[in-house]
């Protein structure tokens, strides 16, 4: 994807880190650059963002990826109540767990939230999916979680606690430190697990590949 | 202030519905979606209705086919020629006697048309004599039902309405709006900038009615803008109506005639001298943009917001520009106590049909904040 916000269909991500898995899956499954991803800098401005695309001369298709967090169900009905007054009829319905997709005759409206669209919890727990099947230190990772957990000794909330998790497990892989989006382009990550190809698939279907518009500029 | 505005019929405006309106109003969208249209219907709202204006509006658009000779005598002539000049004002061009004809004015709670708003359309008429008790004959325009087919023996007039106010002005004469018919109420104060016009007649007017008083200093505040060493502004001339802007820099021993220094500063001296002659009312501004650098653009919007607020007037400006959303954007976000509300309207044609897209004055400045381009 680019840098320059040219393009007629955005994905607006909570932050950095959402930004650069999607970028790195995006190589991954060579994903053409059909939208912006817009790094919002935190949910409340996401939330606040989403409005005003909806108005912004040229926008054909908005998606959003937001964390469920500690409340599923929170997230979606906020997510029903910004789409309310722009005619999305049919965002009255269920989240269904393949992502949301739903038009209104002008443009159309995608929501993945994080980890899969059925429990709560983040991007982190995404990612963790990704860990492969043959990985030893994912369990390692989590039983020391846990340890420090039961002397109260974790600095993080219980609402971290996947966060915490990932980047613990990252920082015994070969290069410490790696950043999530890098992981997964230096395959610490694997990405042909079935929630990612879901995922992947969501994407694709939202930001219909065969259709590259411009924005029209003034 | 109008806190909303309806528009039906006028120009390619067929429908225009404006639930919210601010202190300030930026009106931006593509060639051909009615910025301008919008700024005229305004100026006849504010004028209530005023005939002259709307010939003065036709005019400027080189619609006004009144005729050039003053010895044609063929009333016929003069009544086709008015049509077709007041017809430019409906959408379509569609004179019909039967559709409600062009509405300007808020909109109500309904949603639907509000009686004090303008009312203009072309009606049939006959002239009646009628004797009064005491004897008297008088005649008058009596308007006939448009769907009234009996009376074959009908003029054509143009009648112009605000609640129970009405006129009907004949179109029989060359330049009607030259006769007197009276007004639907009084007109409140509004200023019209044009385009491209630096009239040195108009605005010498426009200063003589503020130099001396307080409002002067509004002036040279806004000229340092461009110039930070304006000192005073004069107009001089031997004929009043000839009189050129001068200016004296503080560096400088000799006045220079304004028009010397550029574009920006003769249109920011229009700009600024239309809006300190328009308390209590309107400062409609067409392009803002024309003729200023982009980075003078938000210090106009500056002094735009402090005398909007402290002169109450409510400002209507139309843009092409990123640039002048940009500078509208920030001078809002930087009003840190909020003295005046910002709205940004966008005209879309779709397909011939122009439609609005509203966004807040919470909007801009998220999107501000966010770096969103709004356009």
């Amino acid at each position: 994807m680019t840098e320059q916000k040219t393009l007629s269909k955005k994905l607006l991500v909570e932050g950095n880190d959402d930004k650069h898995v999607v970028l790195a899956l995006c190589k991954k499954y060579a994903i053409a650059e059909t939208f912006d991803v817009v790094d919002c800098k935190g949910i409340e401005n996401l939330f606040e963002q989403i409005p005003i695309w909806f108005k912004i001369s040229g926008i054909d298709t908005i998606g959003v990826i937001v964390d469920a967090d500690i409340d599923l169900n929170t997230r979606w009905d906020t997510i029903k109540n910004l789409l309310k007054p722009h005619g999305f009829s049919s965002a009255t319905e269920g989240l269904p767990d393949t992502g949301l997709i739903i038009g209104n005759g002008i443009q159309t409206f995608g929501v993945w939230i994080m980890p899969n669209n059925n429990t709560n919890g983040m991007l982190e727990d995404f990612i963790s999916l990704l860990v492969p099947d043959s990985d030893k230190l994912l369990p390692i990772a989590n039983t020391i979680l846990k340890e420090i957990e039961e002397k109260k000794l974790n600095l993080y909330s219980k609402t971290h606690q996947s966060k915490a998790l990932i980047h613990t497990w990252l920082a015994w892989q070969e290069n410490p430190g790696t950043p999530l989006g890098l992981s997964i382009t230096k395959k610490y990550l694997s990405h042909n697990s079935a929630v990612c190809e879901q995922f992947i698939e969501w994407l694709t279907k939202l930001f219909d590949q065969n259709t590259i518009s411009p924005c029209p500029q003034e | 202030m109008l806190d909303s505005l309806f528009i039906k019929n006028f120009r390619n405006l067929e429908n225009i519905k404006i639930a919210s309106l601010g202190n300030i109003n930026l009106i931006t969208g593509k060639n051909n979606t009615g910025k301008s249209s919008i700024l005229e219907a305004l100026a006849i709202y504010a004028s209530r209705g005023d005939f002259s204006l709307v010939y003065q509006l036709l005019h400027q658009r080189g619609e006004d086919y009144s005729l050039n000779s003053y010895n044609n005598k063929d009333i016929k002539e003069y009544v086709e020629n008015n049509i077709r000049s007041l017809s430019a004002m409906f959408n379509g061009r569609k004179v019909s006697f039967l559709n409600e004809g062009i509405q300007i004015g808020l909109l109500s709670e309904d949603l639907s048309f509000s009686k004090k708003n303008i009312n203009l359309r072309f009606v049939k008429y006959i002239d009646e004599v009628q004797k009064s008790d005491q004897g008297e004959i008088f005649r008058r325009r009596l308007a006939i039902a448009g769907n009234n087919n009996t009376e074959t023996n009908f003029n054509i007039g143009f009648e112009i309405k605000s609640g129970d106010e009405v006129i009907l002005i004949p179109l029989d004469k060359n330049k009607p709006y030259r006769l007197g018919y009276g007004d639907v109420g009084n007109g409140e104060k509004y200023q019209f900038i044009r385009t491209a016009n630096i009239d040195k007649d108009i605005n010498g007017k426009l200063f003589d009615n503020i130099a001396l008083t307080d409002k002067e200093q509004f002036v040279i505040e806004a000229l340092k803008i461009i110039e930070p060493t304006t000192e005073r502004i004069a107009f001089v001339g031997e004929n009043p109506r000839e009189r050129i802007a001068v200016i004296k820099l503080s560096n400088a021993t000799e006045v220079l005639p304004l028009r010397s220094m550029g574009d920006g500063i003769n249109r920011v001296l229009t700009i600024i001298l239309a809006l300190v002659n328009s308390d209590n009312g309107y400062l409609l501004l067409d392009e803002f943009e024309n003729g200023l650098h982009y980075s003078v653009q938000k210090s106009l919007w500056q002094i735009i917001f402090k005398l909007s607020k402290s002169l109450n007037i409510q400002v209507f400006a139309t843009t092409h520009s990123n640039d002048c959303i940009l500078g509208f954007e920030r001078a809002l976000n930087d009003d840190a106590n909020q003295q005046v509300s910002g709205k940004l309207i966008r005209l879309d044609n779709i397909n011939g049909i122009i439609k609005q897209v509203e966004f807040s004055q919470k909007e801009i400045m998220i999107a501000n904040n966010q770096d969103i381009e709004i356009r």
